[in-house]
């Protein structure tokens, strides 16, 4: 078993540290004190690094640990200390942009509240037990989303009718801060 | 004009707090759950409500065993719904209530219903959330699907059998292993992912069979693997193989040629678990490393700090043991001193304390101070660390790396910072004898303003082994009795014992040292005062230049043999009497204490090797055994011994612990063994200990272990002779050797009556 790459967690915190969606794989955390005290000890240690642009990396407690922020969410993915980095930072790449794909780019904490079953079942799509299912975020969302939208029109490929939609949206949005 | 701002309060407040569960209340959501119960069902009302259920989970909120089955109950009502999207949120659920064995029931048929749907999506996670709640009856029953799901042309379903698979293995290995056919065409599907997980349970269903795996690896690296995560977990594969391939001397490595194709691989994993695997090779040669270090080196200076990062972290690896591979990336390694990234900075700094060079250390001493103050404490303890080893390398360049210890100790840190910079100063002037005298005044200079009492009274400790030995004892007294007007009882009652022991070793510096103790007795404190005391009247000659008798040193400094555990209850229950309090009746050893978690007698039906003889868990049991043996009773007294270190895998026929046994010239191996066929009697067990890559150790006498029935467990032993004195590393690859009889079991029957 050692030799099939493991997920140990996959962590969505808020810009505080608070959860808004986590999935813990292994019995290195049985209690809920002991996920708490994971989930406060990873958001301090990150709190301060700039990572928007490329997904970051850290060490601590033997666990290796990639993260990725946008906005006010916080995507974490832990692995044991000689899982293959790359390996960890492809499944993180592939549930932030999956996340980005079904917020349709209003990746924010009241989005991701508001659409929370969508978070929770693109988790359940990407990893099942530890072991990695799938980490093409276009596969992931499409499965995740597949009951909302009409047949045949995959949320990559928006209509411009959608398109201007969503730009006048985020348009709004920027004014009104 | 108050309200406006008022009013951007409100905007504000409502962002940041804004959420649609706001106010959630367990209660009243397991109350809203009743609309499951409904007729007519609401699919997104449902949807909604279980939402809530997953998020309140997902916060740590618990459910009472009667909520769980409620909840559960009405959750399997749900299944009446044809909604695509509530069915979806139904298999979550489901998994995350985790439902026990007598409520599953309830979810089967309903489940088995949707494994052999036309639906896709119900098939693939009908699949998996079945694997999830079943037990060995109920897999039996849906096995036929979950084989046909194997070799579904629909790549979910496939993968959802697969990974279910590979679950299921851990607690119906005898099943799982019957889909071998199954899962070994599975192997060749078109569909990457799906090749991934087939491979993923091939390999761990035919992992005690060498020859079997031997045969996988080389079909496949000959063959086309489709997806990055097949080949990483191929080369995984591969690197085992290799492992445990004989060690061929002449030609090339096998699959080795494979190993360096995946480094021009597409895919950033399968390069860099390539270059990893490669240097993780047993034995691995500078040639060999060579193309491996070139792609780890490109990657030092990528734009993705996960890249730099798993790059540096391996090449630190290497450096420890091929640090002349490693140099080539010194010029890269000195520009990532300064990445944002402070892992990957105090890495880079570490690997080239490994590799740097005499002439280089000078130059590294300066960078590295000037990047100390920007990381914090767990980072500066890793490097203090590795400067200590440097200085090991290089002991000529005891100058500048001791400055550069007692510059930082000076600066603001925490305790086990401090700690760190004191442990390296101390094993600094053990082992470089021209560092003693600047090393032990700059420990003193640093007690002088030390704020932690358990590192004053350490170094105070220290000075009283180090201090009587130099040149010139009495320029450390300055500072050691100052210690006894500025600080608090216990450093002061250190400096006291101090103080003794300059006097008991340093003769000629009885007269002041007297003078200095008769000021003691004045003391606030009453162990400071017992231990003046105590000095002044048996240190001898009353101040004047005698020497202090040996057995007086001996008591006043030597070390307590008995346990104290013992001694507190020979306290207790001595009664004053005629005869006075004897120390010499204290027993020495300590009774075996039964391990708090005692396991359960009887077998296992896995064969899981069970854990050693428990009743050896204390030091001093150690001891009896191993004064018990013979060969080793010339050993002398053992110093440590390390807690048991499993050297085989779970789940293996015999299952070997050692623990490593310390002597002053000795190391002894203790191979805890179990054997857990029933059907088998091992006799003659020997490890052979292959230390061809500890040059330092020699091995003088095995001890073999004569019989080891079935869950029986016994210990086997290797000695070794290694330098005395001096730190030593070595590594030592061990194979358990013995003979084996099957056991034959003989019926007889009894006579029948004529």
């Amino acid at each position: 078993m050692e030799l099939c790459p493991s997920i140990k967690n996959i962590l969505l915190l808020d810009s505080e540290g608070k959860l808004i969606a986590v999935k813990y794989y292994s019995n290195d955390w049985p209690t809920n004190s002991a996920k708490e005290t994971f989930e406060r000890a990873v958001f301090t240690k990150t709190q301060k690094t700039n990572a928007r642009t490329e997904a970051e990396i850290t060490m601590f407690d033997n666990y290796v640990v990639v993260y990725k922020f946008v906005q006010n969410l916080h995507f974490f993915v832990t692995g044991g200390e000689n899982e293959n980095e790359i390996i960890l930072a492809t499944v993180l790449q592939g549930f932030f942009d999956a996340v980005g794909l079904l917020l349709r780019g209003n990746e924010d904490k009241k989005e991701a509240l508001e659409n929370l079953d969508l978070i929770l079942l693109c988790l359940h799509e990407i990893v099942d037990g530890g072991v990695i299912l799938e980490t093409d975020a276009n596969v992931i969302a499409g499965k995740v989303d597949n009951h909302n939208m009409d047949a045949g029109a995959p949320l990559s490929e928006q209509t411009i009718t959608q398109a201007l939609a969503t730009a006048r949206e985020h348009l709004t949005r920027s004014l009104l801060q | 004009m108050a309200q406006p701002l008022v009013k951007k309060d409100d905007d504000r407040d409502d962002e940041v707090d804004y959420s649609p569960f706001m106010g959630i209340e367990k209660g009243a959501v397991l109350q809203e759950a009743r609309v499951f119960n409904d007729p007519q069902l609401d699919p997104r009302r449902c949807s909604q409500v279980i939402t809530k259920l997953l998020y309140l989970l997902n916060q740590g909120e618990t459910f009472t065993k009667v909520e769980a089955t409620e909840v559960f109950f009405s959750v399997t009502k749900l299944f009446q719904s044809k909604d695509i999207g509530l069915r979806r949120m139904v298999y979550v659920m489901i998994k995350e209530l985790s439902p026990s064995a007598d409520e599953v029931i309830i979810v089967t048929s309903s489940l088995m219903k949707d494994m052999t749907s036309k639906t896709d999506m119900y098939r693939a996670n009908a699949i998996r959330v079945l694997c999830r709640i079943t037990d060995g009856t109920l897999l039996t029953q849906i096995e036929r699907y979950l084989k046909q799901a194997i070799v579904d042309k629909n790549p979910v379903v496939a993968s959802a059998a697969l990974v279910s698979g590979i679950h299921l293995l851990q607690t119906n290995p005898e099943i799982v292993k019957r889909w071998s056919n199954e899962v070994q065409e599975a192997v060749q599907s078109r569909a990457a992912l799906v090749q991934f997980h087939a491979l993923a349970l091939l390999h761990q269903i035919r992992q005690n069979d060498r020859l079997a795996v031997n045969k996988l690896v080389s079909s496949l690296t000959k063959g086309s693997v489709r997806s990055p995560l097949a080949q990483c977990l191929l080369i995984r594969y591969t690197s085992q193989v290799i492992r445990e391939s004989a060690n061929t001397q002449a030609g090339d490595r096998p699959f080795y040629d494979f190993l360096e194709g995946c480094l021009r691989h597409k895919a950033e994993m399968v390069i860099f678990e390539a270059a990893r695997a490669i240097t993780e090779l047993n034995g691995v040669t500078n040639r060999e490393l060579t193309p491996a270090i070139t792609v780890l080196q490109h990657f030092l200076s990528s734009s993705k700090p996960v890249l730099r990062f798993a790059a540096v972290r391996t090449l630190n690896k290497v450096a420890m043991t091929h640090p002349m591979a490693v140099t080539n990336c010194n010029i890269d390694m000195e520009s990532l001193i300064s990445d944002q990234n402070r892992s990957i900075a105090t890495l880079a700094i570490t690997t080239l304390l490994k590799t740097g060079n005499e002439s280089s250390v000078d130059r590294l001493m300066k960078q590295i101070t000037n990047f100390m103050s920007d990381i914090a404490d767990e980072f500066k303890i890793v490097v203090v660390e590795a400067i200590r080893s440097l200085c090991l390398k290089f002991p000529l360049k005891y100058k500048s790396l001791m400055n550069f210890l007692s510059n930082i100790l000076r600066e603001e840190g925490g305790f086990d910072y401090k700690k760190a910079i004191v442990d390296s100063i101390v094993i600094l002037i053990r082992d470089i004898p021209e560092a003693k005298e600047s090393g032990l005044l700059h420990l003193c200079e640093f007690i002088e303003d030390c704020e932690f009492t358990y590192l004053s009274a350490q170094i105070l400790h220290f000075l009283g082994i180090e201090g009587p030995k130099t040149s010139d004892p009495r320029k450390y007294i300055r500072y050691i009795y100052n210690r006894v007007h500025l600080e608090n009882a216990t450093v002061r009652a250190a400096a006291v014992s101090t103080l003794a022991k300059f006097g008991a070793m340093v003769d000629t510096l009885k007269p002041h040292i007297f003078v200095l103790l008769r000021r003691c007795l004045f003391d606030n404190d009453d162990e400071v005062r017992d231990r003046a005391t105590l000095y002044l009247n048996t240190l001898g000659g009353d101040g004047a230049v005698v020497q202090t008798g040996e057995d007086v040193k001996e008591f006043l400094f030597g070390s307590l043999d008995i346990p104290l555990a013992n001694l507190e209850n020979s306290l207790k229950n001595y009664e004053p009497s005629e005869e006075s309090f004897d120390i010499n009746y204290v027993p020495k050893e300590v009774k075996t204490q039964p391990l708090a978690e005692k396991k359960a007698p009887g077998k296992k039906p896995t064969g899981l090797g069970a854990p050693p003889a428990t009743s050896l868990s204390t030091v001093d049991s150690y001891e009896k055994l191993l004064s018990s043996i013979p060969e080793f009773a010339n050993f002398g007294k053992l110093f440590k011994s390390s807690a048991p270190v499993e050297l085989t895998e779970a789940e293996t026929e015999y299952a070997v612990n050692v623990v490593k046994h310390i002597f002053d010239c000795h190391v002894v191996f203790q191979y805890n063994c179990t054997n857990t066929i029933p059907e088998q009697l091992l006799e003659n067990v020997t490890v052979v200990v292959d230390a061809s890559e500890a040059e330092e150790f020699a091995e003088v006498v095995s001890k073999p272990l004569r019989s080891l029935p079935y869950d029986s467990p016994g210990q086997t032993f290797v000695a070794f002779e290694k330098p005395e004195g001096i730190p030593v590393v070595g590594k030592f690859s061990n194979m358990l050797r013995f003979i084996v009889k099957r056991l034959i079991q003989v019926l007889v029957r009894p006579r029948m009556m004529e």
